[in-house]
Parts: C-alpha cells; sequence; structure tokens
C-alpha cells in the first residue's frame, strides 16, 4: 500500500463524526457505521459513506479508525458477527483510538498480526473541542511503517501527533495523561470547595465584597 | 466548578483511573494517591448527580 485513501471510521459519536468531517475535508473518502442510524445519518451529511456494518466499512476501507468507549465494544466491533475480521483484506491497518489497558492493546496486536491485519495505538488527547476543532492530539504507537502511511490521515484530524513505540506504548502515555488529568480535576473541585468555606467563614467576621476573579476561584459555574 | 469535564458528565473517570490501578497492581506498584484521585472524583460525580457506572448484575 503506497497510501491510504479510503478510511473506515467504526464509532461515529462526540469524537468519530468531527474526525470523519475532517477527513472528508481533507480528500480522503470516508465510510462510517455506528449501530445509531441518527449518527450515521449525520456523518453521511458530512459527506461520509455510511456502511451497513463494521464488515463493510472494513471490507472498503485501507485504514479503519475505532473510536468507541470500552474494550467490550472494541471486542465487538473487530470480533463479532458482521465485525472488521469478516470483511478485512489482508494487511488492513486498524487504529484503535479509544482509551484502553495498555496490557489489552499488546496483546490486541498479536491477535490481529496472527489475522494478517495491523494494529496501531492512537489513543486521542484533549477531548470533543479539540476534535471539532482538529486539533487533537495523538499518542501514537505500533508497526512504525504502517504509522508513517497513516501519518497524513492523523494530520487531518490532529496537530500533534506522537509515535511513541511497539503498540500498548501509546496506551501508557494516555494512562499517564489521564492520571494526571483526573488528579487537576479532583484539586480543583477541593479547591472550589476550600475557597466556599474560607469565603463563608469571612462572611461571619465582617463585611466582604467579591474582587473580579473571585467567581473562578470559588468555581461558580457561569450562566 | 465550571469545567470541560463537568458539562461533560464525566462518563470516562471510572474506566480511566481502574486501568491506572490496574496496571499498577500487575507492576506491583502502590499508587496511594491515584487511588485518591479515583474516590475524589467519584464522591465529585455523586456531589454533582452526574450518573455512575453500570454494575453488572451478577456482581
Amino acid at each position: 500500500m503506497k497510501s491510504i485513501e479510503t478510511v473506515g471510521m467504526l464509532g461515529l459519536g462526540k469524537m468519530g463524526c468531527p474526525i470523519a468531517a475532517h477527513l472528508v475535508a481533507k480528500g480522503f473518502k470516508v465510510v462510517g457505521y455506528d449501530p445509531l442510524e441518527e449518527a450515521r445519518r449525520k456523518a453521511v451529511a458530512l459527506g461520509a459513506r455510511s456502511a451497513a456494518s463494521a464488515r463493510e466499512a472494513a471490507h472498503a476501507s485501507d485504514l479503519v479508525i475505532i473510536v468507541v468507549g470500552f474494550d467490550s465494544e472494541v471486542e465487538e466491533v473487530l470480533f463479532g458477527k458482521e465485525g472488521v475480521l469478516e470483511g478485512a483484506r489482508p494487511g488492513l491497518i486498524v487504529a484503535l483510538g479509544s482509551t484502553v489497558a495498555p496490557r489489552y492493546s499488546t496483546r490486541l496486536a498479536a491477535r490481529l498480526a496472527q489475522r494478517g491485519l495491523v494494529l496501531l495505538d492512537i489513543p486521542l488527547a484533549r477531548g470533543e473541542a479539540a476534535a471539532t476543532a482538529g486539533k487533537l492530539l495523538v499518542y501514537g504507537a505500533g508497526d512504525s511503517g504502517a504509522f508513517e502511511l497513516c501519518r497524513p490521515v492523523l494530520g487531518a484530524f490532529a496537530s500533534d501527533i506522537f509515535h511513541l513505540g511497539p503498540a500498548g506504548a501509546g496506551q501508557v502515555a494516555k494512562m499517564v495523561n489521564n492520571l494526571i488529568l483526573w488528579a487537576c480535576i479532583a484539586v480543583a473541585w477541593t479547591r472550589s470547595g476550600c475557597a466556599r468555606r474560607c469565603v463563608t467563614a469571612a462572611r461571619k467576621t465582617g463585611p466582604w465584597t467579591p474582587g473580579p476573579n473571585a467567581a473562578a476561584c470559588l468555581g461558580r459555574r457561569r450562566t | 466548578m465550571d469545567t470541560r469535564a463537568e458539562r461533560s458528565g464525566m462518563p470516562w473517570a471510572e474506566k480511566d483511573m481502574s486501568i491506572v490501578l490496574e496496571e499498577a497492581d500487575r507492576a506491583r506498584l502502590s499508587l496511594p494517591l491515584a487511588g485518591t484521585v479515583k474516590e475524589a472524583i467519584k464522591g465529585l460525580k455523586i456531589r454533582m448527580g452526574l450518573g455512575m457506572p453500570e454494575i453488572p448484575e451478577h456482581l
């Protein structure tokens, strides 16, 4: 394979749909599948072709990108009835955009290799807003030749793309990213509660006028 | 608090932190602060009335 022309998008939700839109905008043929008809309709409106199954999408594609929520869904879309393995051509590249355990990804790479398929880790960071803006961060891993072949595809929806090592390495990086993310959120929550209590205590001792940045410090909702 | 995570309902919090803790178990690593973060996030979700992960019937 000299270049990727057709990309199968498996999962057309909050991440998959904007990614499909960016791929279409960059001139790739996109074949999308999602169990939800509404999601498929939305992707078609953006210029993608709708497939009736993951099998059909895989059969038409040089690369499939999986963006589903959990590893159980990854199993279903790959190995289930009408799944990728039923339609994949030899050498198909499977890029896993979902966040899964690194150990699962490593094992999955070996399982797919037995069937002649190549797995790339491409867990995606920065969330829906970045997906819409085409500025995702890709923690990539897997066969470096396949990864470089796919780099122009990834560049359609990501502004920062890293290749970190063999399959599983990308998921390790995403795992660390998530640990830091949730730690920051936990700290921010604790900070808000602490600030509210301090303000309550301060008001008991006398008049207190909030400054211009008080709302942010107290973590109040914007209206 | 008004964060992107809050508005999204934080559906991946438990999964993300479970992956961290399970990988730490396998690597024989003690990550007490990661355990604290997992429970702190759970407390945050409970306080905000956000959904919790579904627990299988057989458990």
